[in-house]
């Protein structure tokens, strides 16, 4: 039975955040079939490994012939992300009537396209309705993703390369106005520019580790230059 | 011509190291509130690496982007914030004009 929390997220999800995720992972579900992969593979690594910029660099390293254990720290490092943003999650969603091993459940479901859109609307939803609601916004997010993935596997023959190129940036492009849009306060906003700053300039001196030690000095000067300045 | 099983392994492996990450945070999430500093400063962090992920992705990208030019993703993410911003903060406009510009740029290769 789908309750009124879980509709209402998945009525959320429906629109440009399914679309700019749909439309990345069409594209994914077409470089797949060009490197080989067969449609109960591409399946699988959105429904399992769901977050794409680590099925990305999965699917790259194969094709460069790299090891498996190589694939499995790449992943582990482009991914890394997710930790402090289930952290910051699952404090909304919890819930004392719900069972701990439920979390680890929906957690499969918190990527970037789930984890903006509910920080972008969890206020206008009751603290109890809060786990319902993402199950609902973060499960139609997945769902989408692996249909639209094989979607992309299936139709790949009948698109152009250079449009369907166009297509992968669609994701970035809505990642960056998300964010930009949860800029609500000048901290955000400091943070917001070190890292755009400081993400390409260390990601090229270090492309493993560049990106979250760019996110870790931004957001912690942000963080701390506001607190100290509001304590005074 | 990658054969199969090697590639269910990265895909069980890739499997494993995605939800590593996100289980480490549902464990050391269960006693931190939402009103605590130490929330609102993981929260400035996720979008800090959000951000430089983006970022990363626009000046250098891997994968299939990365043979697009520097000239088409600039010139898209231009326009993207100032549509975004001139059309009253229209996500869906903004972002589909964004990924049109590009589109057009790179397929004659600008």
């Amino acid at each position: 039975m789908i309750n009124f929390p879980i509709k209402q997220g998945i009525k959320y999800s429906f629109g440009t955040p399914a679309l700019g995720l749909g439309l990345s992972m069409f594209t994914f579900g077409a470089f797949l079939k060009s490197s080989g992969f067969t449609i109960w593979q591409s399946f699988s690594s959105t429904f399992f490994a769901f977050a794409l910029p680590g099925q990305f660099v999965m699917a790259d390293l194969l094709i460069a012939g790299g090891s498996i254990l190589n694939i499995f720290f790449a992943v582990l490092l482009t991914n890394a992300r997710l930790f402090p943003m289930t952290i910051n999650l699952i404090p909304i969603i919890q819930n004392k009537k719900i069972a701990k091993w439920k979390f680890f459940l929906i957690s499969h479901l918190i990527a970037v396209t789930a984890w903006i859109n509910m920080f972008a609307s969890y206020k206008d939803i009751k603290e109890n309705n809060r786990f319902e609601y993402f199950l609902g916004l973060g499960g139609s997010l997945w769902i989408t993703s692996i249909l639209f993935t094989v979607l992309g596997y299936v139709c790949s023959d009948f698109i152009n390369n250079k449009i369907l190129l166009g297509l992968v940036f669609f994701n970035p492009l809505y990642f960056l106005i998300m964010t930009l849009s949860n800029i609500l306060n000048r901290k955000l906003l400091v943070v917001f520019i070190l890292s755009a700053i400081l993400g390409p300039f260390l990601n090229y001196f270090s492309p493993s580790w560049g990106v979250l030690i760019a996110g870790f000095i931004s957001g912690s000067i942000g963080f701390f230059y506001f607190r100290v300045k509001n304590d005074r | 011509m990658i054969d199969n099983q090697t590639i269910m392994l990265a895909i069980i492996v890739s499997s494993i190291a995605t939800y590593f990450c996100r289980s480490m945070g549902v464990i050391f999430s269960s006693r931190l509130r939402i009103d605590s500093w130490i929330f609102d400063w993981i929260k400035c962090i996720s979008i800090g690496i959000i951000v430089a992920v983006i970022s990363k992705i626009i000046i250098f990208p891997e994968g299939i982007l990365e043979n697009t030019s520097k000239i088409s993703r600039f010139l898209a993410t231009v326009s993207l914030v100032i549509i975004y911003y001139f059309f009253g903060k229209n996500v869906l406009l903004s972002v589909s004009l964004g990924t049109a510009i590009f589109t057009i740029l790179s397929f004659y290769n600008i």
